[in-house]
């Protein structure tokens, strides 16, 4: 825990040296008037004590008191400020972070997720140290200045008072280490409610058209349970040893004062220092007792920093030279890849795909076809070999040099919660009006975007849900049309992700790889038979190539695949058409 | 229909926790009597330093009284424990309770509600605003008993000892009572309204700059989002050291007295013992008790600020639990006639835009309809207005003769199967994937995984039928989870079908297979299909074509080619995209 919040702390070094500052000074004015309670307290055990200095204490402590209402505004401010200029520094760092690790990280990792680490993350740090460094300054200032005091006044009742700090300390590691250990069956309890939760809502129809409703769905009811359980444990295993650090420190406290009587019987102690004891002996527990309460919460907050922090040392993408291609043919050298160390996905595959032609990857599910233009795009990095666009090879460039070379066409699209026109425009800002009906126009984005009641500006909703797939499709597509990037990386499949609106998708891919050099991933091969190159992809090999006819004529792999599909022709349904059962 | 409304603020919090009065109580009555003994170690002292004011100490009796206080420590940190677990008991069988009762709520909400709400807020109230009341459960409700109780007791026995020092030692509550909420004047309220704004604005500006990263990075705008980023967050950190400055003086106010709590009792103290002659123990009791007493107080002052975000997060989740459920005017059953009428049906979602108008046909017992139209012609929602997912703005739809609203809703649900277009497959074994939940044999399931032709592939997974789905490496293609859902209709062998025709069906190398399940399926079925590929429905004992939500054409394949411009169109271009290859 110290190490993360060195970490943190050391970002802003100012900051944290101006809120110790006032942190400690404040200190001094909360333990001020325990110091003069103590010194009235003496003197009211002298035989005759005087009034008058009495009372000057009490008018010094009214001072004092006005002055801290000064301090403590400052020391308040300091450290607020200090926590908040942390916790921007982190955001900032992290966005920074999230542009530069590998579009793959995007892919693999739940986006919220990633959000939740800059929104809850950042700001239970933000919350818990703001409420607990205050404290936690004073504390350790305080108990370093009492203890010493206590020391020199009677070195027997003090040792007896901190020979309670090496118990607590290992009560509450005992603690900690229980809470860590059930800490991760309660998270995992908590996860799992959330994905059936989520499960439960997204299956709805299914759920409700089998009768499966609440209970019922037990596998719901069950995580829900084991959740109840996995808390009320969390609760109920570390809270023994949290509750038996208090009264360690409360029995050695009693065991000062019996100490402290048999002195003071004994005659080697006077009753002002018992006295003294008395009232400072709590006091020095006193922060030890607020950190037994803050301290669930700043394990809470170190599980946070710790997340926080692991996204910022996630390697980043190399950041490549200043490399432009001045011509766009694609070649793959023995390139070797896997999203797990142990599979490999890729293996040694070799290829070229020439400038201005049409290259599709065809094969089985699983077979490699998206991680090749996955690592085209340099989503992620090869293992071996190399890829190079236009003789330059990829990790050469910037990340961002590549991505401005590519358009490409997938089946999930990404659409900002503003005006069709406006997602168009992201294609290419500076693209004028003009530029972008006609990308809209030879996208089919007109055609439905006319009968919107504000046409073109027409909003499409949060991520798109206003539109249809189909229709979402259309409009990347127009903002690929107005990047004209020179290299179009395209999942077929897409178009059939609309029947209504097949032929219309299918038109403005057409458009959109004119004159470019394409790279398709086919599942409906007649779609790709007039391709220049046909690469056959099984098991992360490529088994054949060639063009359509050329495979036909070799009658493997592809020719086996080809013939299933002419053969289907697509199934029907009627009960005319069905043999007898 | 419910019209109760819910509760507000703290009357519904206390509602909420009613439900588990008694552990509660019990809690309460625990943390009182935790209150109560921990007093002791304080008055010990006070007879101690009596004893040696008096100069008489009986060193032997008084180490006794020092086995009891420890005890009582004890005994009074155990009692704190059972307090703390019965209000955690209490609080997570609440939460459990909530969540179970959310999801049941859910379930009679018309579809839409579930629809229009991102389905991540709905697990941020399942998850995060149900979670929230833990706090106030298992925390609040024991700290303000504690924060009660503690002075309460405290000033009781203070006040039987002096009653001039035990007023003198209320003072500095009543004086921050008084002064603190004068500090939160209507400026700081209009603040904190912005600052929860700044707030949402960041947070809203995060999730879109992490969701978007990927097409930011594909067009090259990242500087520009990051900007963007980067104001919304300096945005809000400029809006929190305002905050800070302005919250910052009632802060130190309340620090600073509390800190300086003995000042009364010290001021009037010495006045006391220097002029009547109070004894030097009293004038300590109250140094040390007098202010004691205040420090469980200081839990209480987030309190406020707590349940400010507690009553938010139970609005949410009222905002769920008191929705409008769907009615129902009648008991009837179905019996033996599976026909389906609508009767001018029209439907709106928003009550705005008709989004079907004048719908009438009927759909023969045993026979196959299929509905046809552009997308947003309204065919999906037609179909799902049969099993109640919404029911309908006018008009009539009725089974047998009867108006589904007058259908109890497991009786009509019992008499449909659904083959959706998104196949959907629970986290959970093959088996009850197919079984979900229904009274069946395993042989009627296997016999049924069979009909659908998934038999052979469910064998060769690594567990066979208890396979569990979502486990690593398990992999079924689209068209085999298509087939598991049929394998579900096939089980329940509902006399009404309806069925999404849906893209996962164009698994080519598997075509002949769901054919063959298709026909198991519908045997002596009434079946409603919503179609996508018209090839798929040529044969259908009637076709009903829709646009815009109006039927524009009703009849046979081959009528309707002849009679209907807009069948025509679409079966055109069906034809080009199946034969359209990329140039």
């Amino acid at each position: 825990m110290i190490k993360n919040l060195l970490y943190v702390l050391n970002l802003k070094r100012k900051e944290t040296y101006k809120a110790i500052l006032w942190e400690l000074v404040h200190a001094i004015f909360l333990a001020a008037p325990i110091g003069f309670l103590l010194l009235i307290l003496q003197d009211l055990f002298l035989p005759a004590p005087h009034p008058a200095k009495l009372w000057t204490y009490v008018g010094l402590m009214i001072g004092l008191l006005v002055l801290q209402l000064f301090v403590a505004v400052r020391s308040v401010i300091a450290s607020n400020g200090m926590t908040y200029a942390v916790s921007t520094d982190l955001r900032i760092r992290l966005g920074n972070q999230l542009q530069r690790l590998s579009m793959g990280t995007f892919k693999q990792r739940d986006p919220g997720d990633l959000a939740a680490v800059l929104l809850q993350d950042v700001a239970n740090f933000e919350l818990i140290f703001g409420h607990t460094v205050g404290n936690i300054t004073a504390a350790l200032f305080s108990m370093l200045v009492l203890s010493g005091f206590l020391f020199i006044t009677d070195w027997r009742l003090a040792i007896v008072l901190l020979a309670a700090l090496p118990l607590v300390w290992l009560m509450v590691r005992l603690a900690a280490h229980l809470l860590t250990k059930q800490g991760k069956k309660h998270v995992a309890a908590r996860n799992a409610t959330s994905a059936r939760f989520l499960e439960y809502v997204s299956g709805i129809r299914t759920i409700k058209s089998f009768g499966m409703t609440g209970k019922r769905f037990s596998s719901l009811e069950k995580a829900l349970n084991d959740f109840r359980r996995a808390s009320i444990r969390t609760e109920a295993i570390p809270g023994p040893f949290v509750l038996l650090a208090t009264v360690v420190l409360e029995v050695c406290f009693l065991l000062m004062l019996w100490l402290g009587i048999h002195f003071f019987a004994q005659g080697t102690l006077a009753i002002p220092v018992l006295i003294a004891f008395l009232l400072m002996g709590y006091r020095l527990y006193d922060p030890i007792k607020i950190m037994l309460v803050d301290f669930a919460l700043l394990r809470y907050m170190n599980i946070s920093l710790g997340r926080v922090l692991e996204l910022l040392q996630t390697p980043r993408q190399g950041a490549g030279k200043n490399l432009q291609p001045s011509h766009y043919d694609i070649c793959f050298h023995d390139v070797s890849f896997g999203y797990h160390p142990e599979r490999k996905v890729l293996d040694k595959v070799s290829f070229q795909i020439p400038e201005h032609r049409m290259t599709a990857l065809v094969g089985p599910s699983g077979s490699g076809k998206t991680t090749i233009t996955s690592l085209i795009a340099r989503f992620w990095d090869v293992d071996e070999g190399r890829i190079e666009i236009g003789g330059i090879a990829i990790q050469d460039m910037k990340p961002t040099t590549v991505y401005s070379l590519i358009s490409e066409v997938f089946q999930e699209v990404y659409l900002f919660d503003d005006t069709i026109y406006n997602n168009i425009k992201y294609g290419k800002p500076e693209a004028t009006e003009a530029e972008i009906i006609a990308a809209a126009e030879r996208a089919c984005v007109l055609d439905f975007a006319w009968e919107m009641p504000g046409g073109l500006h027409s909003a499409v909703g949060e991520n798109g849900n206003k539109l249809s797939g189909g229709q979402k499709q259309r409009i990347s597509i127009a903002r690929a049309l107005l990047k004209d990037a020179p290299i179009v990386l395209l999942d077929e499949a897409t178009a059939s992700l609309d029947p209504e609106n097949e032929i219309y998708i299918q038109q403005a891919i057409q458009e959109l790889v004119k004159d470019k050099t394409v790279i398709v991933i086919a599942h409906k091969l007649a779609t790709v038979r007039k391709a220049d190159q046909l690469l056959v992809l099984q098991e992360g090999q490529i088994v054949e190539r060639g063009s359509h006819g050329e495979l036909m004529a070799l009658g493997g792999l592809y020719r086996r695949l080809y013939d299933i599909q002419q053969q289907a022709g697509g199934w029907k349904l009627g009960k005319k058409a069905l043999p007898e059962p | 229909m419910k019209t109760t409304q819910p509760k507000n603020g703290i009357t519904r919090l206390l509602e909420i926790a009613g439900r588990k009065k008694h552990l509660l109580t019990l809690s309460a009555l625990l943390a009182i009597i935790y209150s109560l003994l921990s007093l002791i170690p304080y008055i010990l002292v006070y007879h101690i330093i009596q004893e040696m004011t008096g100069n008489i100490v009986h060193v032997s009796q008084i180490t006794s009284y020092l086995i009891q206080a420890a005890l009582a420590m004890l005994l009074a940190n155990g009692l704190l424990y059972a307090s703390g677990m019965s209000s955690h008991i209490a609080a997570f069988t609440i939460l459990y309770e909530l969540r179970v009762q959310m999801a049941e709520k859910l379930a009679k909400l018309p579809l839409g509600f579930i629809n229009n709400t991102n389905s991540g807020t709905l697990k941020k109230i399942m998850a995060d605003d149900i979670e929230r009341l833990e706090n106030f459960i298992a925390h609040s409700i024991p700290d303000i008993v504690k924060g009660i109780a503690l002075p309460f007791c405290s000033l009781i026995y203070l006040f039987t000892i002096d009653w001039r020092l035990a007023l003198a030692s209320c003072l500095p509550m009543v004086f921050l009572a008084l002064v603190i909420p004068r500090m939160f004047n209507k400026d700081r309220r209009e603040l904190l309204t912005q600052y929860h704004q700044s707030i949402e604005e960041m947070n809203a500006g995060i999730i879109e700059f992490v969701r978007a990263m990927p097409v930011i990075k594909i067009f090259g705008h990242t500087a520009q989002s990051f900007d963007r980023y980067t104001s919304k967050v300096e945005g809000f950190h400029e809006m929190v050291n305002r905050w800070i400055k302005t919250s910052s003086a009632p802060y130190a106010v309340f620090i600073s007295f509390i800190s300086n709590a003995t000042l009364p009792v010290l001021a009037l103290g010495l006045y006391l013992y220097f002029s009547t002659g109070i004894s030097l123990s009293v004038f300590i009791l109250f140094l040390i008790l007098g202010v004691g007493y205040i420090r469980p107080l200081f839990s209480l002052s987030s309190l406020g600020s707590q349940l400010s975000v507690i009553d938010h997060g139970v609005k949410r989740l009222d905002e769920v639990l008191f929705s409008k459920e769907q009615e129902t005017f009648g008991e009837a059953e179905l019996t033996t006639d599976f026909s389906i009428a609508f009767d001018h049906v029209a439907f709106s979602y928003d009550q705005q835009h008709l989004v079907l108008r004048q719908v009438s046909f009927d759909v023969p017992q045993g026979s196959i309809t299929a509905l046809v139209g552009p997308s947003g012609s309204g065919k999906s929602t037609l179909a799902q207005l049969v099993a109640r997912f919404w029911d309908v703005t006018q008009g009539e739809i009725r089974i047998g003769g009867q108006p589904i609203q007058s259908i109890k809703p497991e009786a009509l649900m019992h008499q449909i199967s659904f083959v959706f277009q998104d196949s959907f497959l629970f986290q959970q074994s093959i088996y009850e994937n197919i079984r979900m939940g229904m009274d069946k044999t395993e042989m009627e399931l296997i016999a049924a995984a069979k009909a659908a032709q998934c038999h052979d592939f469910i064998m060769r997974l690594p567990q066979g039928y208890q396979t569990r789905w979502g486990a690593d490496g398990i992999h079924l293609s689209g068209g085999e989870q298509q087939r598991i859902q049929l394998a579900r209709a096939i089980l329940k062998d509902a006399p009404i079908l309806i069925l999404d025709e849906a893209t996962a069906f164009s698994d080519p190398e598997n075509e002949q297979l769901i054919q063959q399940a298709f026909s198991q399926l519908i045997q002596r079925k009434t079946v409603l299909v919503i179609a996508h590929r018209l090839s798929t429905i040529t044969d259908s004992d009637q076709i009903v074509v829709l646009d815009k939500g109006s039927v524009v054409g009703h009849g046979q394949h081959q009528e309707l080619l002849k009679s209907c411009p807009l069948y025509q169109t679409m079966w055109d271009a069906h034809m080009q995209a199946k034969t359209f290859a990329l140039t």
